[in-house]
């Protein structure tokens, strides 16, 4: 690979980062908080390319590089194209049903120590409303209703009817993501009837859909079957009240 | 000293060879291509665009420190004369390889940084055990990740003593040993950068070509042990992993392998661990001592920028020495806490 051809991999690369930064992309891979560290990198990849060009168009370089050795950064393009071209959305709940292990996911106890918000029915993240439910299965959950927004999927390992809601836990980018599963009881079937939201209802402020347009987002609002979080998985119930189809959230997973 | 300049490509010989291989490698990236569509069918398209999407995060998350860590590399070129180096680390392994380690101690960030500054530093005269211990051990005893391991484990801070003793012990032993077991394993310094602006110049132009350089040249490794491991993580399922809680040895032989083919970054990786549940502790810190070390993404920048006889030969005896020194601080710290 000649030294131009690298600047200009280089430039691809570094003007990639900064556009998922830019765009707002970039928490479909990775967390918020990591977005100043990838504009920093992507800067610095372009100014490098910059600054190197610079310096070859003012004293061109000696021809015989060891081009051999750099042929590994065609390698590059590879992220960039998958970036520029594929876009890949924020992972599926297919891969939630994939990624299953045995354990629900959960937070430390320490975010149970933060009081319930007050209201109705207060919006909880499902790793905050699977944490409280399992620390304290008769606690302050008791007797309020929730609601939780997550994608319908057929019960993990359970015959019969119902759904399961379920969400995307990360740590740090989606290859760490560990699935959170909430159990809906739902004797009136109303989570299953909601239909698979066409795809300009799927779509973000951004044109493109941030998840899989096979995923169901729903809104549910329901009451805490007292005493589920005490289940051997870790699975909540949620008894639903009033379920509707909502437009997939970006960032789409929890933290 | 087993560090040699890049040995001259003798150019008839490439040269001759280079039409026939453009042919071979453009045949496999046909099939490769063919075979990643047929896979997508019989696996699903989501299973692909979840790839794509695995991969893409890893790729994006792991480049800041690559950056980071070219970005010292090129500093080090720039500012620290391989006499300077051969003054401050000593030359014996018995006191060069804790020198390392130490230092390796202060630099946070996940294993991508600690790469292109470890070949720096060997290219700069540096002795090799403090670099590899060096390298062993920035991404996994530095503070971020203890205290990363430390939220992750709560009410169980001995994991993260344990951590820390089993990564230091690694680190050590291995720039203790190499030198010993690695005696014949030549280092392809591709660091010996021959342009002049690497060389000569000023201390900027030395900086900005030096770190352009191991990026170009690390960049696209990465990107090949994103993909290995984005493949992995995607298809390997996760309900396996339960059935190997009951037996000890085997479940630590199994945290072992997954560690290395998850290619998770050594602050997010305590999160993982305290996620398996079902599976004891001990075979958890060997998963957490063996990640930093050696995983998929690490073997490949370890591939790129010590070239592919070192990356082969270094690999399995760090498994083996970060596998047994789990075990030892698991036993030492975790048993006795009781």
């Amino acid at each position: 690979m000649t030294r131009g051809t690298q600047h200009v991999v280089l430039l691809a690369v570094g003007v990639a980062l900064v556009k998922i930064v830019v765009d707002g992309t970039f928490v479909r891979y990775v967390r918020p908080a990591a977005a100043a560290a990838v504009l920093v990198a992507g800067a610095t990849i372009v100014l490098l390319a910059l600054v190197a060009i610079q310096h070859d168009v003012r004293a061109p370089a000696p021809a015989a590089e060891h081009g051999h050795r750099t042929r590994s950064a065609w390698l590059l393009t590879l992220p960039v194209l998958a970036i520029l071209l594929v876009a890949p959305p924020a992972l599926s709940s297919a891969a939630a049903t994939r990624l299953t292990t045995s354990t629900n996911a959960t937070r430390g106890p320490v975010s149970t120590v933060a009081p319930l918000p007050p209201g109705e029915a207060p919006a909880l993240d499902l790793v905050d409303f699977v944490t409280r439910s399992v620390d304290d299965p008769s606690g302050p959950l008791t007797g309020r209703d929730i609601t939780l927004v997550g994608m319908v999927v057929p019960p993990a390992a359970r015959d019969g009817p119902g759904r399961d809601l379920v969400r995307l836990v990360i740590s740090c980018c989606a290859a760490d993501a560990a699935p959170v599963r909430v159990h809906l009881l739902d004797p009136a079937r109303i989570a299953e009837g909601t239909p698979v939201p066409a795809e300009s209802d799927g779509a973000g402020s951004r044109g493109d859909p941030p998840t899989a347009a096979g995923d169901r987002w729903v809104r549910v609002r329901g009451r805490y079957v007292a005493g589920s979080g005490a289940a051997a998985d870790h699975v909540p119930t949620l008894r639903v009240v009033v379920v509707e189809p909502t437009t997939a959230p970006e960032p789409a997973y929890e933290y | 000293m087993s560090v040699a300049a890049s040995p001259a490509v003798t150019p008839s010989l490439g040269c001759a060879r280079r039409p026939v291989r453009r042919v071979v490698v453009t045949c496999l990236a046909v099939l490769l291509a063919l075979a990643g569509v047929r896979a997508g069918r019989t696996l699903g398209v989501e299973v692909v665009r979840d790839v794509s999407t695995v991969f893409v995060a890893v790729c994006v998350q792991a480049l800041p420190f690559l950056v980071l860590g070219c970005v010292l590399s090129g500093v080090l070129a720039a500012t620290v004369t391989p006499a300077v180096l051969r003054a401050v680390i000593p030359r014996r392994a018995g006191l060069a390889a804790p020198v390392g380690a130490v230092a390796g101690a202060v630099l946070p960030g996940c294993e991508c940084a600690s790469v292109p500054i470890a070949g720096r530093l060997i290219a700069q005269g540096a002795p090799e055990p403090a670099a590899l211990a060096f390298l062993l051990a920035a991404p996994a005893i530095n503070p971020v990740v203890l205290v990363s391991t430390a939220v992750a484990f709560p009410g169980r801070p001995e994991m993260v003593l344990a951590r820390f003793v089993g990564s230091a012990l690694t680190a050590v032993v291995v720039g203790w040993w190499w030198p010993i077991i690695g005696r014949r394993v030549v280092i392809a310094s591709r660091r010996s950068v021959t342009d002049p602006r690497a060389v000569g110049g000023s201390r900027w132009g030395r900086f900005a070509e030096t770190a352009r350089h191991d990026l170009v040249g690390a960049g696209g490794f990465l990107v090949l042990g994103a993909l290995a491991a984005a493949v992995l993580t995607v298809l390997v399922p996760g309900r396996w992993l339960a059935s190997v809680a009951g037996h000890e040895v085997v479940a630590i032989l199994v945290m072992a392998l997954l560690a290395i083919v998850l290619a998770l970054c050594s602050e997010a990786d305590a999160f993982v661990a305290a996620a398996l549940q079902a599976v004891p502790l001990l075979p958890r810190l060997v998963f957490l001592v063996v990640g930093p070390a050696v995983d998929l993404k690490l073997v490949a920048l370890h591939v790129g920028t010590f070239g592919r006889s070192f990356a082969m030969r270094f690999a399995p005896p760090v498994v083996v020495v970060a596998i047994g020194a789990a075990v030892l601080a698991g036993l030492a710290v975790l048993r006795g806490a009781g």
